[in-house]
């Protein structure tokens, strides 16, 4: 039995735990139902995107003395209909509001849940179907796949939004301590154990992406994506390529080879997939990916990846660099920015528009050698990396927040985008009920 | 922009099983098993109409695989990931105010068999 990760957006959890958390004339909890797509991947790992929810209205609650809470046909025969008519999972979704951690399935739970799961199954076959429990801090999945009898536990729970709160409940997280981590214990008790979980994808291995590769291999992750189809082809690579070395350039090793070598270096067992190729040919190895990282040379590259990282739930973290000649001075701009679900995209935030999508439409497969240094991408890729581990582990202690950050090379200057001071609330391009698997 | 209605539902006369699907802002219209010009291979695939402007284009036609027999000279892009699968297309424009039906037919146009 493959892997099930399931992921859900932290804008509907938050949905979820208000709808949750209101009083009720005589239950002592509530509950509602999620609805989510699915998708096998060929290594045999299921994905399922929740993307709905359906709260169960206060007519449809039952008295009852053995339970904090128990619905009536009406409110399953509801949330039947949903998965049936738009072929989607259904799940059971409650919370232990009282609970700060990992919250547990009661008896209760464990006993009267099932059968509603269960049921549904010979009405949405293709579907995993399952139940979760809320608290306050984190939360639990049990999980029923197609053509199987019975519930087991999800391998992974992913609350995506400006931060990644990841659960495991098939094997919690340990506090491993490693000397060779000792430098970073500060980033949290189980931070080197989730560090090594982790499935982290780059698209674009050069002068940002070899940087990014080159510091998640030091930090301990050992699960890479890696997609880049071109070669070392000459040594004008080697002023910003880290890693690559003058053998590579005699070679033409491939970029992906000089990414694999630096990481096997320093993990042996690391498992990395992907290949020498675009990653719109690799999207398989990438949907799986608890993050990504842009490190393209173009606009509509970005605007594409964004797509597949929104369908999928991934953030997306996207570095970039140019240089410019004014009248009197020579500019060297960039950006590092984020796209969670939830959160403004790239079009939100100005970085994308249509005219700068169809101006470089125009110029379709027009090469140029743009100017690149190691030091900006250097900058960029190190503030990426620490926006990255901020997301995962919480190690400052702050509230989350989105990232639009601008790079004045030449002054050396990294700050918010001015942008950021008219972003809306909601993005209106990624509804997160358009999101997850298509079968077609 | 919004979807035209009257429009979807003239296209659904000749393919009934159509889908209108959004993503990322944009509209587009799922068909499966689109039937292409006469001559050119395959005789029909699956295809995705986006009926918005996009990259400079006031609409365009993404197909399943690329087509042989047409004009050899199409300048095609290929491996698009769109709605969650990939997808070619050519460089070919249509010109704004079109029903959905007239834009599929001149997109169809770009597929048409090449005579030597």
């Amino acid at each position: 039995m493959g892997k099930v990760i399931i992921k859900i957006a932290s804008a509907l959890v938050n949905k979820i735990k208000l709808d949750l958390s209101r009083d009720h004339e005589f239950a002592l909890e509530r509950a509602g139902f999620c609805f989510g797509k699915s998708v096998k991947l060929p290594n045999g790992t299921w994905i399922v995107i929740i993307n709905e929810y359906l709260s169960i209205t206060d007519d449809n609650y039952i008295r009852t003395d053995q339970a904090c809470a128990r619905i009536n046909g009406e409110a399953i025969r509801l949330a039947y209909q949903k998965a049936f008519s738009d072929k989607v999972g259904l799940f059971h979704i409650h919370m232990h509001e009282l609970t700060k951690s990992f919250p547990y399935f009661s008896l209760i739970d464990e006993t009267s849940i099932p059968k509603v799961v269960e049921s549904v199954q010979s009405y949405s076959k293709s579907q995993v179907h399952g139940m979760i429990v809320l608290s306050q801090q984190s939360i639990n999945a049990k999980v029923l796949c197609p053509n199987k009898k019975k519930l087991i536990k999800a391998s992974q729970v992913s609350i995506v939004g400006n931060d990644l709160q990841l659960s495991f409940p098939k094997e919690k997280l340990t506090n491993r301590n490693a000397n060779r981590y000792s430098r970073q214990s500060f980033l949290g008790d189980n931070a080197e154990d989730l560090i090594s979980r982790i499935k982290v994808g780059i698209v674009g291995l050069s002068g940002g992406g070899s940087h990014i590769i080159q510091q998640l291999a030091h930090i301990g992750f050992l699960k890479y994506a890696l997609s880049d189809p071109e070669k070392i082809d000459d040594d004008s690579n080697l002023n910003r390529v880290v890693g690559a070395t003058l053998e590579d350039a005699k070679n033409k090793v491939l970029k992906f080879n000089v990414s694999k070598k630096v990481i096997i270096n320093l993990h042996p067992k690391a498992l990395i997939s992907g290949g020498p190729k675009k990653w719109e040919e690799l999207i398989d190895d990438f949907r799986d990916c608890d993050v990504i990282f842009a490190c393209l040379d173009t606009v509509i590259g970005r605007r594409d990846l964004e797509l597949f990282c929104r369908r999928y739930f991934i953030p997306l973290i996207d570095i970039g660099m140019g240089i410019a000649q004014g009248k009197e001075e020579t500019i060297m701009y960039g950006q590092v920015q984020v796209s969670a679900p939830g959160q403004p995209c790239f079009t939100c935030n100005g970085f994308l528009t249509e005219e700068s999508l169809a101006i470089e439409a125009n110029n379709y497969g027009q090469k140029t050698k743009r100017p690149q240094v190691v030091w900006s991408n250097g900058v960029l890729a190190s503030t990426a990396i620490g926006i990255f581990i901020e997301m995962l582990t919480g190690w400052t202690g702050r509230k989350p927040k989105n990232y639009y950050l601008s790079y004045e090379g030449h002054e050396h200057i990294l700050t918010d985008h001015i942008n950021k001071n008219y972003l809306p609330k909601t993005c209106t391009h990624f509804p997160i009920s358009e999101s997850g698997p298509l079968n077609y | 922009m919004e979807v035209n209605s009257d429009w979807i539902e003239r296209l659904r006369k000749v393919y009934p099983e159509l889908e209108v699907l959004k993503e990322g802002g944009f509209s587009y219209i799922f068909i499966k098993d689109l039937i292409l010009p006469d001559g050119v291979i395959p005789e029909k695939l699956d295809a995705l109409l986006c009926i918005d402007r996009r990259d400079g284009y006031d609409s365009r036609l993404y197909v399943s695989e690329k087509i042989k027999e047409c004009d050899p000279s199409r300048n095609w892009n290929g491996n698009i990931v769109l709605m969650d699968k990939n997808w070619f297309a050519v460089s070919w424009k249509t010109q704004q105010g079109l029903t959905y039906i007239e834009m599929l037919m001149v997109h169809l146009k770009a597929f048409e068999k090449w005579e030597k």
